[in-house]
């Protein structure tokens, strides 16, 4: 095996492992405040495009002010979810919360194919030069690059909104311990509704970094939904660090994987890591055992 | 209050109930034997709908039309249509209403190739003639397991004849195969293995992708480490355009040809400038206004393309041609039978022949039920985000 062939893979499994690891965070975050697994989040991700190409093409916006705007545009949408169809039944039993989302991700997607039709809409690369040759055998759009920057930075951020600011920490009491937290006087419901708010702006930013790089059309959310659930499952649910390796390594093992077994098992391999996790280590990389809170 | 309200929406819900059977019998009782039903599934909601709404369209439009000239053999068509999704138990659930409470005829359709494989037997048992409207040759091959199937599109196979014929006068040997893991895809895929020896050309190697996957670098990655001097696609124009932007983006300097499937505008727009330089066989919708005037197809072509124009106020494409030359073959086949007898229409449409349509010219027979040869293909580049003709 070609050592450059072999990093060629490795660095396009990082470009999807940061696209999953976003989509997992997103999965992370909403879990860990309500338990929900809200599978609306891919149709985020296809959002993202979206009003990425909306702002872009149609608008002729500029750039960063259209990625402010397609991430303004994503996170509302967010909010608006949760406040009419997740605030209403937030007392239900899970499941019915949890589908729910199924029937708001299809939702979103008959909409989004009335909206913006049903061809694939093409965007522009952020950087001008599309690609940078290393070597004959390395070639790495600048895309990818882009992708991983603003990646790692949100990483960061949200990082630091978790463990310094007080609102982070107020949502991570309620989270750990929702009564505890409510006695405290944390209003549970801010919570939630804060929640949705970063799982679509993480879905949001995702779609507009990563449709340049492919295209986007109004059903790309389920599978990136799906990858993305299998990377928060891999990594442990609720764990943010968690969901960003659980991301990487779903990324990195599907890519390579692809490469040097064969491109026509790629999804095969996704899931049988999916399995092996849910049988030999169901609680993830970094998850507690999961208990059911009495 | 709410129990009221409950029972309101029961009594309501009785009350539609009985709406329905009633309107049902004042439906079906004058009506019998007036009208000739056709059923036509097509995928034009879900991943195949940029396939799928030209052809329920062009089938719309088209039913209206003959329709509107005094319908078939004195009797107006009523065209039920039916949405697959792109779904086998979708298209299975739909042939079986068609069949067996609306009572059609005959069925256009579906859109891929992997649909009119799953519903090929269950057409066969019903003993009902399908036209399929996609290009997969395994849909009427081999023809003891396709009594009842017909399919208008050109086949993979003839395409990829057509293709290596190109390759072997350039001199190229060794090919990078990458296709959809999907029945259109796998179908290319096949023939491509099997034929490649008769031109002397090695796949060097054989790639496939997913149409969920966001791109294909990985696959490029792998095809350009085995050197190959051209690169086949197959797949139709969303999987095909990513791929080509793959290529461009791996740098991977070779010729690409790719299918027929991509014959729309949709691929223009999807792959960018990174779709020019592609060279592919297709029907000869998309280089209409650079066809000669003496060409055969051409009145035909305009004719369909204009009054598509004028109903529906965008360009139509080969897949609605697809849709447009089943229901004329369907409609030919009841004249020609001069009865809507299934089994008689079944064998009218095995002895069409030198009828003209959109993708070519079709010659059935018993043993051919897509009735197009080579000559139903003409080779267009894409250059400058346009479709320009090579060889007519």
């Amino acid at each position: 095996m070609n050592l450059e062939i072999f990093l060629q893979y490795f660095i396009n499994g990082l470009t999807y492992g940061a696209i999953y690891a976003l989509i997992a965070l997103g999965f992370s975050v909403i879990y860990r405040t309500t338990e929900i697994i809200n599978f609306a989040q891919g149709e985020f991700v296809m959002l993202g495009g979206m009003f990425m190409f909306t702002f872009t093409k149609i608008c002729g916006l500029n750039l960063w002010l259209a990625l402010i705007l397609t991430i303004l545009t994503v996170s509302i949408i967010g909010i608006i979810i949760q406040q009419l169809f997740i605030r209403p039944a937030i007392n239900s039993p899970l499941v019915s919360i949890i589908i729910i989302t199924i029937g708001l991700s299809i939702a979103i997607q008959t909409t989004a194919m009335l909206l913006w039709g049903k061809n694939s809409l093409m965007l522009d690369h952020f950087s001008k030069i599309e690609t940078i040759k290393i070597t004959d055998e390395i070639i790495i759009a600048t895309q990818n690059i882009w992708i991983l920057a603003i990646t790692i930075i949100l990483m960061f951020i949200l990082h630091y909104f978790f463990e310094k600011t007080m609102l982070g920490k107020a949502f991570s009491a309620c989270a750990s311990n929702p009564t505890a937290a409510s006695l405290m006087g944390i209003n549970r419901n801010n919570m939630v509704l804060l929640s949705f708010f970063i799982s679509a702006l993480l879905g949001g930013i995702s779609g507009a970094i990563l449709c340049p790089l492919t295209n986007v059309n109004y059903h790309i959310g389920l599978s990136f939904g799906l990858k993305g659930f299998c990377a928060a499952i891999c990594g442990g649910i609720g764990n943010n660090i968690g969901a960003i390796l659980g991301g990487f390594m779903l990324g990195i093992v599907q890519e390579v994987g692809a490469g040097v077994i064969s491109s026509g098992y790629k999804d095969a391999i996704a899931f049988v890591i999916l399995i092996i996790f849910l049988v030999f280590k169901p609680s993830g990389i970094l998850g507690q055992k999961w208990t059911k809170r009495v | 209050m709410k129990k009221i309200l409950g029972y309101f929406a029961i009594l309501l819900m009785i009350l539609s109930l009985f709406a329905n059977c009633a309107k049902k019998e004042e439906q079906s009782a004058p009506q019998v034997e007036e009208k000739i039903k056709i059923g036509a599934i097509f995928a034009y909601t879900g991943p195949a709908s940029f396939l799928g709404e030209p052809e329920k369209k062009t089938a719309e439009m088209l039913a209206e039309k003959i329709n509107s000239q005094g319908g078939v053999l004195g009797k107006k068509i009523e065209l039920i249509v039916k949405d697959t999704a792109g779904d086998p138990q979708k298209a299975l659930n739909a042939i079986k209403e068609l069949v067996q409470k609306d009572g059609v005829v005959a069925i256009i359709g579906p859109t891929t190739s992997g649909v009119s494989l799953a519903i090929k037997n269950e057409m066969n048992n019903m003993q009902t003639p399908l036209i399929s409207c996609a290009a997969s040759e395994d849909i009427v091959v081999p023809i003891e397991e396709s009594k009842w199937i017909f399919k208008t599109p050109q086949s993979d196979r003839m395409a990829i004849e057509k293709i290596f014929e190109l390759m072997k006068e350039k001199k190229i040997t060794k090919i990078g195969l990458i296709t959809a893991d999907k029945g259109f895809g796998l179908g290319g895929a096949k023939q491509a293995e099997k034929l490649a020896p008769q031109f002397n050309i090695q796949i060097v190697a054989n790639e496939k992708f997913s149409s969920e996957d966001p791109d294909v670098n990985t696959q490029i990655t792998k095809i350009k480490s085995k050197k190959p001097q051209a690169i086949l696609c197959w797949d139709t124009d969303k999987g095909s355009a990513k791929v080509i932007k793959s290529i461009r983006t791996m740098k991977l300097d070779v010729p690409v040809y790719m299918s027929h499937g991509i014959a729309n505008d949709g691929y223009l727009m999807a792959a960018g400038e990174a779709g020019n330089g592609v060279i592919l066989p297709c029907g000869r919708l998309v280089v209409l206004d650079q066809l000669a005037d003496t060409h055969p197809q051409k009145a035909l072509l305009k004719s369909y393309s204009d009054e598509y124009m004028a109903k529906y106020n965008e360009k139509p494409n080969q897949f609605g041609g697809y849709a447009y030359d089943s229901l004329m073959i369907l409609v030919e086949a009841i004249k020609k039978a001069n009865s809507t007898d299934k089994e008689q229409i079944r064998s009218a449409i095995e002895q069409i022949k030198n009828f003209s349509g959109t993708a070519g010219t079709y010659n059935f027979s018993e043993t051919d039920h897509n009735g197009l040869d080579k000559s139903a293909f003409c080779i267009v580049e894409v250059k400058d985000g346009k479709w320009v003709l090579v060889q007519e």
